[in-house]
């Protein structure tokens, strides 16, 4: 954050280990310090602990806005359906998530949405599309290595570009990550889907501005 | 850091208190009376979270009615539970009891699983608890009151009948010493199927009335059963007062920790039970 914007300040942390159910101390001693900003990592059912407890503390009159990572993630936004309906985050709430259903607007992606939806009557999860694509991944792979030897098909895997659901995806030979641009934007209601969905002020964020390449410098705090 | 957040903060801490004594409370009178150590406790929360939530948040029934309802199956369900699966092992060892209370924690979560799914669920939050009212300059949920008032209420609802009434004679009488509670003609077996169910009745009374902020799945209660047993040890086992006052020292240090020391927020609870263990192993109300 401090390469994008120097001048952020960073005034207060709290940390909630797993399985924690109630975190209005960590909310009030966040909102303690006056935050403009709040960045959160819990995730699906403490994601909506934590936005459900965090409206109840007021937190959005206050802040300017709220950053949930995988707050884009299905099982949350039904979870937080009732509180985006009734406007209670203002529009303040942003998050991302490694796949979202209504991004990109491509014909995989359409047709992948349309039948998971039609055999599980959801929306699918990135958890799905993650494990959709891989097990296509797989299959390129076999297929390009003319082997299921897995000494034949990792170097198969090595530089194979797939075009999945979430987009392109390119499997780095350096590293093996699976590189691919990441939506993240306002979480909205839209009259098209019956769950909220990152809908709006939507940001694309390629993989040469987030994914750091190999050898990798130690994080300094 | 302004005296306006500290004491905002220890008021936070208060409700999280009152909230860990709501859970605490069956779990001591459970011990305290019956001898039983009840790993099984966190699952009666569970089924008193998803009794309610059934109740209010897919049924519509309104939101205190659900929670009276709960309450009473999640009793008539630990009434039975005594009857049928406690009253066989109190003359055994009591690592038998844990591995059957640990042997019911996995059945209610599968059963919670096949009936309500694997996915979490969370109902609307009901209009009563909604808001929050200007305190120092910063804003108090109107849940959490209720939560201080539902926890200063049910400690002094199980004081005044422990104390003054002749049922609440009965119940220390059974718990100081049951053969010559039983040898003076107290019916013990009905003492103990009624304390149990009223030790269950607290479970699911905590579990229903934390639903409109917290999300409940098949793996409700068992991080909270670690800290109701935290609580116990530091109180003294099976000591209410105890385990009063062990909440209120669980909870206020929590939400100071989380405020001065964040990083090790984690482990306060731990260090405050190794304290209490290494000063006074008894606990601090325990003989």
């Amino acid at each position: 954050m401090k390469r994008f914007r120097p001048e952020a300040e960073f005034v207060a942390e709290a940390w909630a280990p797993f399985l924690t159910t109630d975190f209005s101390s960590h909310i009030a001693a966040v909102m303690a310090a006056n935050p403009d900003v709040i960045v959160a990592t819990p995730w699906a059912g403490e994601a909506v602990t934590l936005l459900r407890q965090a409206v109840q503390l007021g937190v959005f009159d206050r802040i300017q806005a709220w950053w949930q990572a995988m707050g884009g993630s299905v099982d949350v936004l039904e979870g937080i359906k009732g509180e985006v309906q009734a406007n209670a985050f203002k529009g303040k709430l942003w998050a991302t998530a490694r796949y979202i259903h209504n991004y990109p607007d491509t014909p995989e992606n359409r047709a992948f949405v349309e039948k998971f939806q039609k055999r599980w009557a959801r929306f699918p999860n990135y958890s799905a599309e993650t494990t959709y694509s891989a097990v296509y991944a797989i299959k390129a792979a076999v297929e390009k290595a003319r082997s299921i030897e897995t000494s034949k098909v990792i170097p198969a895997l090595e530089g194979l570009t797939l075009k999945t659901p979430a987009g392109e995806r390119y499997i780095r030979p350096e590293d093996h990550q699976a590189v691919y641009s990441v939506p993240a934007g306002r979480v909205v209601m839209d009259p098209k889907y019956p769950i909220p969905i990152i809908g709006a002020d939507l940001v694309i964020l390629k993989p040469e501005d987030y994914y750091r390449k190999p050898p990798f410098e130690p994080v300094r705090f | 850091m302004t005296v306006e957040n500290l004491i905002f903060q220890g008021l936070i801490g208060l409700s999280l208190a009152m909230y860990l004594w709501l859970v605490s409370a069956g779990l001591t009178l459970a011990f305290g009376v019956l001898g039983v150590l009840n790993f099984a406790h966190g699952s009666l929360y569970m089924v008193g979270a998803y009794l309610a939530y059934t109740l209010y948040g897919r049924l519509g029934f309104d939101f205190g009615v659900s929670v009276v309802l709960a309450v009473l199956t999640v009793g008539v369900l630990g009434a039975v539970m005594e009857r049928l699966l406690f009253r066989p092992m109190y003359r055994l060892d009591t690592a038998f009891q844990l591995i059957l209370t640990f042997g019911l924690v996995l059945i209610f979560s599968d059963l919670a699983k096949l009936i309500w799914g694997g996915l979490f669920v969370i109902p609307p939050v009901p209009a009563v608890f909604q808001g929050t009212v200007p305190v120092l300059g910063r804003s108090f949920p109107v849940y959490n009151i209720f939560v201080i008032g539902a926890g200063i209420l049910v400690a002094g609802v199980m004081g005044l009948v422990l104390e003054r009434t002749w049922w609440g004679k009965t119940v220390r009488a059974a718990a100081a010493d049951r053969e010559m509670a039983a040898a003076l003609g107290l019916n013990i077996s009905r003492v103990f199927v009624l304390v149990f169910a009223a030790a269950a009745m607290l479970a699911g009374l905590g579990g229903a009335f934390s639903i409109p902020v917290r999300v409940v799945d098949p793996g409700t209660g068992t991080a909270l059963i670690v800290q109701a047993f935290i609580i116990t040890v530091i109180g003294g086992l099976g000591n209410l007062r105890g385990a009063f006052v062990g909440s209120l020292l669980v909870g206020v240090l929590s939400a100071y920790g989380t405020l001065l020391f964040p990083v090790f927020e984690l482990f306060i609870i731990y260090l405050l039970m190794a304290v209490v263990l290494l000063v006074k192993p008894e606990g601090l109300f325990g003989r």
